[in-house]
């Protein structure tokens, strides 16, 4: 089956790059200044206290030692004990990823959901004023600085026009039990619909703000494609056959034209899970962002090179999804698999 | 024997252009690519449209059912009695297909490499409202029917695992399955290699003589011409010169441009003699010469011929020709 | 089949400079407006800090957030500087910067897609695992990592983004240098003798140019961003160096009663980023590097 094959080579391969960035994040923190054994064990510890430390940590083995028991200490989801918050990275890193990902999600719909229409919009009428229109929006919103436009809107939108709630995940008002992570699942189960339209209005902001630049991207690219499509031979096969114009571009035009599309989407998953950072840090979401500069103002390098590992496996599963939803959208694509070409 | 058939035919045309322009805007102004063609084609009756690339033979095809947005169209088309130019577009989608069907030139590129041969066969029925177990049955009959084997099986396989001749029969399924009157193959064995070229020439005729369907086969092959077509129409720069039925047209070609294409034509039957290619190249649509388009490359040129376009009189012998050697007034008796 | 198509695509490409060169003078409408615009943020980077009405480090308290207008045409900040001081000041750090990050990382990028080129298959296998896993974090992330790491700083910060930048140059470098390794002229140096290193140099790199310049100018629009970005986080330029992002940074907690301190230094980022953005546009257009890849893709999928 295409599917084992695909997700078998593609895990392989996603083994090996996560190896390699083990071995840059293992790199980066040989750089750290200090001495980590004294750091583990704290400013007052006795020579002695050290020593046991340092034996401990491995750090009196040779680096490549070292660094073969940090990819074990990995695999095993040990990435160390943050240093500000003396608790595991790894679960504090699982309570963040959650709100990040929903950030992300929420994000991405909404991209996805303007792009799609919008491009094809342009491409429909290219060179019309809708078209001029609609690409010129779309330079200038790829060149804003998310942070600034989270700056923006919160001061206009919240600070002025209230619309939205200013930041935060929820509002004080509603206790949330932690059940799966995702606020608004927990939120909806601990307060009723209420609750989860409220964590839901918290959401919206920081999801607009981070869709704006990559949707720009995304609508860039969708319309270029579906501009190459509509140029394809067998549109106008398909219109010689009397297809109408509207199942002309849902049957034959966009499913032909989303594949550069999903790829990018893949590529921009991770960037939007950095660009995350800053938009949860303006709108105090307790997610990987916050996480991070929260890590950032302490010098937490433990939490800092753990979540830089857990978003690096976040992109290889996200492009392990791309392949398998590019596979799925064409035929060609599942047949190179089945004939095992490279 | 085509001037018999012609008068003894009570029927409308299957096809009626009349007096066809078509216009294109580009950066530099607005190009004319087709110039006032007339043409009419019979039902059941199999035409030929030749000519160099560049005369404007796919342009007036793709005219015919619309298919290009960028196109100005003046002039008419009349299919089965309606007027397309002008038609909205909502009954022109009705028409495409049901009334005249098309076969493209390239056979991969004619299919979506998405759908399977199954879904794309039945589209034109299944768009009409038909349901999918009738539209799927009339699939594979029809596959089977243009020499596909294992039909019902094939439905499920996608454009990439067919070879180019297979995908030929396909996309000429697509064309046949809603049953119109008119077929317009445009170019559809310039991408096949010979052997294949051949069995494709042969279903067209074949298809057209069992479904009583008419077919404008555009080509710049004349070599598949004398074999396939009824009757054969020259274009060049976007203007038709010559209309005749084969046989004459062949034996004794009028226009001089006629004459340097068949010329030109390898000829099996005949010794061994040098191929006479046409000096000069066709003009560019944008930069068309004046009076007729040909003069510049022609050997009987005329002084008349530079300023005046000449325009398109029956011969003695039958047929029509567009030039200054043959005024209306000597050949019209 | 992919090599032909791709070397019937590019064939005519040989001498790759002088095109651009001679299209670049003659450049009209949108594209010109464009150019003018980014030499003369280029100029406001180098000059910049000279055109300051006011001091840009001077605090003064009783004139803090006060409203654009006279005296001070974009108002003041919260510690009652020059807006337009700073943010003309601030073009020095934030374009020039950039550039510097861009530059770097180009050149890391085309070295290891140079040496994946002709290296061999051993060699290329492993510089492209590390370029991959590099691409699989986020630059952010990957920068604050770094930055913290080697504390805070805007040299830090700098460094973090050539390591985290060089990636996407190293990947799309590669496969133009491969294209060109099947080019007909450069096969048939290689079967005339010429060394690997002498082909890359004089051939290979000088055909890559053209897609080098287009991402070059795009990139540079990116990298403001990042680098606003991470001096706002605070792992970027530290006070009391002028830079964009961070006087936003310091901005933030004003915006309520000044809103204006923030908001300019955020439009001048804009300005720039969809400047260079537009620049790389219109040399995609001029320069026409799409046309090599996109011969090379379609050829590849069939």
């Amino acid at each position: 089956m295409w599917i084992v094959r695909l997700v078998t080579k593609r895990l392989a391969l996603g083994v090996v790059t996560l190896t390699a960035l083990a071995a840059i994040v293992f790199f980066i923190s040989t750089l750290v200044p200090g001495d980590p054994a004294r750091v583990a064990v704290g400013e007052n510890a006795t020579p002695d206290q050290i020593a046991a430390a340092r034996e401990r940590l491995g750090l009196d083995k040779p680096v490549v030692m070292q660094f073969v028991m940090y990819l074990g200490r990995m695999v095993r989801g040990d990435l160390g004990v943050s240093i500000s918050t003396h608790s595991p990275v790894s679960s504090g890193l699982a309570a963040a990823l959650p709100t990040t990902f929903e950030l992300v999600l929420l994000a991405i719909l909404l991209m996805v959901v303007v792009a799609l229409p919008t491009a094809t919009i342009a491409a429909l009428r290219q060179g019309h004023h809708v078209d001029t229109g609609l690409r010129t929006s779309a330079v200038f919103a790829a060149g804003i600085p998310t942070f600034w436009l989270a700056l923006l809107a919160q001061f206009i939108l919240a600070g002025k026009l209230q619309i939205l709630p200013i930041s935060g995940a929820v509002s004080r008002q509603y206790v949330v039990q932690h059940h799966t992570g995702f606020m608004l699942v927990d939120s909806t189960i601990s307060g009723g619909l209420a609750a989860g339209w409220d964590a839901f209005q918290h959401l919206l902001m920081p999801a607009s703000v981070l869709a704006v630049l990559f949707g720009a991207q995304l609508f860039r690219a969708l319309r270029t494609e579906i501009i190459r499509v509509l140029s394809r031979e067998h549109i106008a096969v398909a219109r010689a056959k009397g297809v109408p114009r509207r199942i002309l571009v849902l049957n034959h035009v966009l499913p032909n034209a989303v594949g550069p599309a999903i790829t990018i989407l893949g590529v921009q998953f991770g960037m939007m899970v950095g660009s995350a950072v800053l938009v949860e840090s303006i709108f105090a979401l307790p997610g990987l962002g916050s996480y991070l500069t929260n890590a950032v103002s302490s010098a937490d390098i433990n939490a800092l090179l753990g979540a830089v590992l857990v978003t690096g496996v976040v992109v290889v599963l996200a492009s392990l999804l791309v392949d398998v939803l590019q596979a799925l959208r064409d035929p060609r694509v599942r047949a190179a698999q089945n004939g095992g070409r490279r | 024997m085509t001037v018999n058939q012609l008068s003894a035919t009570s029927t409308d045309p299957a096809l009626q252009v009349s007096d066809l322009c078509v216009d294109v805007d580009t950066p530099a102004g607005r190009i004319r690519l087709l110039d006032g063609v007339s043409l009419s084609v019979r039902s059941g009756e199999r035409l030929a449209v030749v000519g160099e690339s560049g005369s404007g033979k796919s342009v007036m095809a793709r005219s015919i059912l619309r298919l290009d947005d960028s196109f100005h169209l003046s002039g008419s088309i009349k299919v089965d009695g309606t007027e397309l130019v002008g038609l909205p577009e909502r009954r022109m989608e009705r028409l495409r297909g049901s009334k005249v069907g098309m076969v493209f030139q390239d056979p991969l590129g004619a299919l979506n490499p998405l759908c399977t041969i199954g879904e794309q066969v039945t589209e034109p029925l299944r768009v009409r409202g038909v349901r999918r177990p009738e539209a799927e049955r009339a699939a594979i009959a029809i596959l089977g029917e243009l020499g596909v084997a294992k039909a019902a099986q094939r439905m499920r396989a996608y454009p990439h695992e067919f070879s180019g001749g297979m995908r030929q029969r396909v996309v000429l399924a697509m064309a046949l399955i809603a049953e119109p009157d008119l077929l317009i193959a445009d170019e559809p064995t310039t991408a096949l290699d010979v052997r294949v070229q051949e069995q494709v020439i042969d279903l067209l005729h074949e298809v057209s003589t069992e479904r009583d369907l008419a077919v404008i086969l555009i080509t710049h092959d004349l070599g598949i011409v004398a074999g396939f077509a009824e009757r054969v129409a020259v274009m060049y720069a976007g203007r038709k010169i010559q209309d005749d039925a084969v046989g004459r047209l062949f034996a004794e070609p009028a226009h001089p441009y006629a004459r340097g294409l068949i010329e030109a034509v390898p000829r099996l039957d005949q010794k061994m003699q040098r191929l006479v290619g046409i000096p000069g190249v066709p003009p560019h649509p944008g930069a068309r010469p004046s009076g007729c388009a040909y003069h510049p490359r022609c050997p009987h040129r005329m002084e008349q011929c530079e300023v005046e376009v000449p325009r398109e009189n029956p011969l003695a012998t039958g047929g029509l020709v567009a030039c200054h050697l043959y005024p209306a007034d000597r050949s019209a008796q | 089949m992919t090599q032909t198509a791709t070397a019937t695509a590019a064939a005519p490409r040989v001498r790759p400079w002088r095109r651009p060169l001679k299209r670049l003078v003659q450049v009209r409408g949108v594209d010109r407006v464009v150019g003018i615009m980014a030499i003369c943020l280029v100029l406001l980077a180098l000059v910049g800090p000279y055109l300051a009405p006011h001091d840009i480090l001077a605090s003064n308290i009783s004139a803090a957030s006060l409203p654009p207008g006279s005296g001070h045409l974009l108002g003041t900040d919260e510690q009652g500087r020059d807006v337009l001081s700073r943010v003309l000041a601030g073009a020095r750090l934030s374009i020039l910067g950039s550039m510097a990050v861009v530059v770097g990382f180009s050149i890391i990028g085309v070295l290891v897609a140079a040496l994946a080129t002709i290296g061999g298959s051993v060699v290329d296998e492993v510089l492209m695992r590390i370029t991959d896993a590099g691409l699989a974090v986020p630059s952010m992330v990957l920068s604050l990592a770094l930055s913290a790491a080697l504390g805070p700083s805007l040299r830090s910060a700098m460094i973090a983004m050539v390591v985290t930048g060089w990636p996407y140059t190293a990947r799309l470098l590669r496969t133009i240098m491969r294209e060109t390794m099947t080019l007909p002229f450069v096969e048939g140096a290689r079967i005339l003798g010429v060394s690997r290193r002498r082909l890359m140099f004089k051939h290979v790199i000088p055909n890559s140019l053209d897609v080098l310049i287009v991402k070059w100018a795009g990139d540079v629009g990116n990298t403001i961003l990042v680098l606003g970005a991470l001096s706002f986080l605070g792992v970027g330029a530290q006070p009391p160096s002028v830079e964009w992002g961070a006087m936003i940074a310091s901005a933030q907690a004003y915006v309520s009663t000044a809103w204006w301190a923030a908001f300019t230094p955020g439009m001048a980022i804009t300005i720039t980023a969809v400047t260079f953005g537009l620049l790389g546009e219109s040399l995609q257009l001029r320069l026409n590097p799409e046309v090599r890849r996109h011969a090379a893709r379609s050829g590849g999928s069939q």
